[in-house]
Order: C-alpha cells, then sequence, then structure tokens
C-alpha cells in the first residue's frame, strides 16, 4: 500500500490498477508498468487517456517516456492539483 | 508583440505552396482514369458506417489525398490526418487545412504519444476517419508501424487498406520514392476487407496482424 499520496496520484494508482486490472493496493512504487504489470503499447495508450481525462491534464510525450515506474507516474503527478 | 519577419514569409510562402500543391493534386487526379476495386468498402464509410482507420504506403500519399478527397470528404464523410512536427508536414498540414480538414500534427511512432492520444479522440469521439501512413514519417518504406494496429486496437475501428497502381507513374527521389501518375494515366484503387485488430493481441499475435497489414497494402503496388 503506497501512502502519503496527494488526491491526483490516488485517481493516477486507481487507473493504473483498473487499466492493469490490479487491485489498488498491490501496486508499489517499484513496480515496472510493462514487466510487472503487463503495461503493453495499447493498455499505455489507455493509460495516458484515462490520467488525461480524468485529471484534466496533458501528458508530454517526453514526460510519458519517462513513466518506467508505478513510482514514476505518480512523481509526474506529484504538482497536479 | 514580436513579429519576425522570417518566419512570418516562412508562413507565407508554406500557405502558398500549401494552395498550389492542392490545385496540382485536384488537377492531376481529374485527368486519371480512376478504377476502384472494394468500393463498397468505402460506400460503407459514405453510408455512415462508423469511422475506419484509412491506410496506405507513403509512397501513395498523392493519390490517396486526391482519391481520398474525391472519394470520401467531399461525399460527407469526416476525415482527419496525421502530419508530422517536420517542414514538409507543415505543408501537408497547410494542404489538407485548404481542403477542410483538420489535420493532428506530430509523430505515432511511440507507443501512447500525444499524436496518437488525438487520434484517438478524433476516432472515438468524434467519429472521424483518419488517414494514416504505417511506414511514415520516414519509412522504412513498406514496414508498417504498430501505432495503427494500437488505435485499432483502443478504439475499436477497423484498418482499411488501401492500395494504388498507375500505368504510368513519376518516382521521387525521396525515401519512399513517392509515386505520382501521370496525367491520362489509368489509376487502379484497391481497397481491401475492413481489418479489425484484436482488442487483446499482443507479442506474436499483434506481429502477426501487423505483417497482415503489410501483406494488405503491398495488393497491386505493382503494375
Amino acid at each position: 500500500m503506497i501512502e502519503g499520496l496527494s488526491e491526483a496520484q490516488t485517481a493516477g494508482l486507481e487507473v493504473i490498477a483498473a487499466i492493469a486490472e490490479r487491485p489498488v493496493d498491490e501496486l508499489e512504487r517499484r513496480h515496472e508498468m510493462v514487466a510487472d504489470l503487463g503495461i503493453d503499447s495499447p493498455k499505455a495508450l489507455r493509460l495516458l487517456l484515462d490520467l488525461e481525462d480524468r485529471l484534466d491534464i496533458e501528458i508530454s510525450d517526453e514526460a510519458a517516456a519517462r513513466m518506467d515506474t508505478v513510482g514514476d507516474v505518480l512523481d509526474q503527478l506529484a504538482g497536479v492539483g | 508583440m514580436r513579429i519576425d519577419p522570417g518566419r512570418r514569409l516562412g508562413g507565407i510562402l508554406i500557405g502558398l505552396a500549401g494552395r498550389l500543391a492542392r490545385w496540382l493534386v485536384l488537377a492531376l487526379g481529374a485527368t486519371w482514369r480512376l478504377r476502384v476495386v472494394g468500393d463498397e468498402h468505402l460506400e460503407d464509410l459514405r453510408r455512415g458506417g462508423g469511422p475506419m482507420l484509412l491506410a496506405f504506403w507513403h509512397e501513395h500519399a498523392v493519390i490517396a489525398c486526391s482519391v481520398l478527397y474525391r472519394r470520401l470528404h467531399r461525399r460527407g464523410v469526416p476525415l482527419t490526418l496525421l502530419t508530422s512536427q517536420s517542414r514538409d508536414g507543415e505543408l501537408l498540414a497547410r494542404v489538407v487545412r485548404a481542403w477542410g480538414i483538420d489535420p493532428v500534427r506530430g509523430s505515432s511512432t511511440r507507443g501512447g504519444s500525444a499524436a496518437l492520444r488525438a487520434l484517438h479522440r478524433a476516432v472515438a469521439r468524434h467519429g472521424l476517419s483518419p488517414i494514416l501512413v504505417p511506414d511514415g514519417p520516414v519509412g522504412p518504406p513498406h514496414v508498417a508501424k504498430t501505432g495503427v494496429l494500437v488505435l485499432a486496437q483502443t478504439t475499436g475501428a477497423p484498418i482499411l487498406p488501401l492500395a494504388f497502381a498507375a500505368s504510368s507513374a513519376w518516382r521521387l527521389g525521396s525515401w519512399d520514392r513517392m509515386r505520382i501518375p501521370k496525367p491520362f494515366s489509368r489509376v487502379t484503387v484497391v481497397v481491401g476487407r475492413p481489418m479489425p485488430v484484436p482488442a487483446d493481441a499482443t507479442g506474436d499475435a499483434l506481429e502477426s496482424e501487423r505483417l497482415h497489414l503489410e501483406s494488405l497494402l503491398d495488393a497491386s503496388t505493382e503494375s
């Protein structure tokens, strides 16, 4: 269970869990999106779409390319909201 | 506000080049003797049968733009087009804007890229059929990247493969050796059966779909 998250980070974690089809409380910062969670290209596209829609943000290609782990995604969302 | 005269002049020149290119493509296309094989699939689109991903090799861009403009856009089928951020992409964007088509700018070569997200929304939310070149923007020629497949998977829209042949054509010296049919040549368009891509296809299964798409896009290329 990852603690100390902002509202946006919590929402982001829920989006990751939904796309990866995993319970939220099973996710850890160190989990790699592809190797551990099976987030392939179609799922990555859905993940980014859902993050943008739910949080009303735009994610640049550069930021998306840095989202290798759950922790990376949460870090990107640290300043949102 | 500061105005950069050089940049402004460049924009004007690209705008003029875009209008000239539009006129040339339409004028040239009007002389071709066109035969469409599989027109019933275009008819599905004209009857509002839902968006499809219109795909062809980059070398056929001139033929395809002319044909799709006349056969789909002018008959009310809402289209969009992915154009690169390069200077060539800007010229193409100006051309299609002059035709009343709003382009999406960017690259779809990276999974989940901003351009792919914009295309997804254009298809899924607005019902637009995007014009895509799976070997673009810079090749290698006739090698499909996975962006179009991913888009088909996430939107549920099938890929409509388009192949072209011309009895007589110029070949440019560009990476794709772009074909431009000469005036009054016979141009054949082969519209393939719409190709859905299973949402759960990954790994070898997705590679198999990619190779299948390549074979469909190669159909009738040689004439």
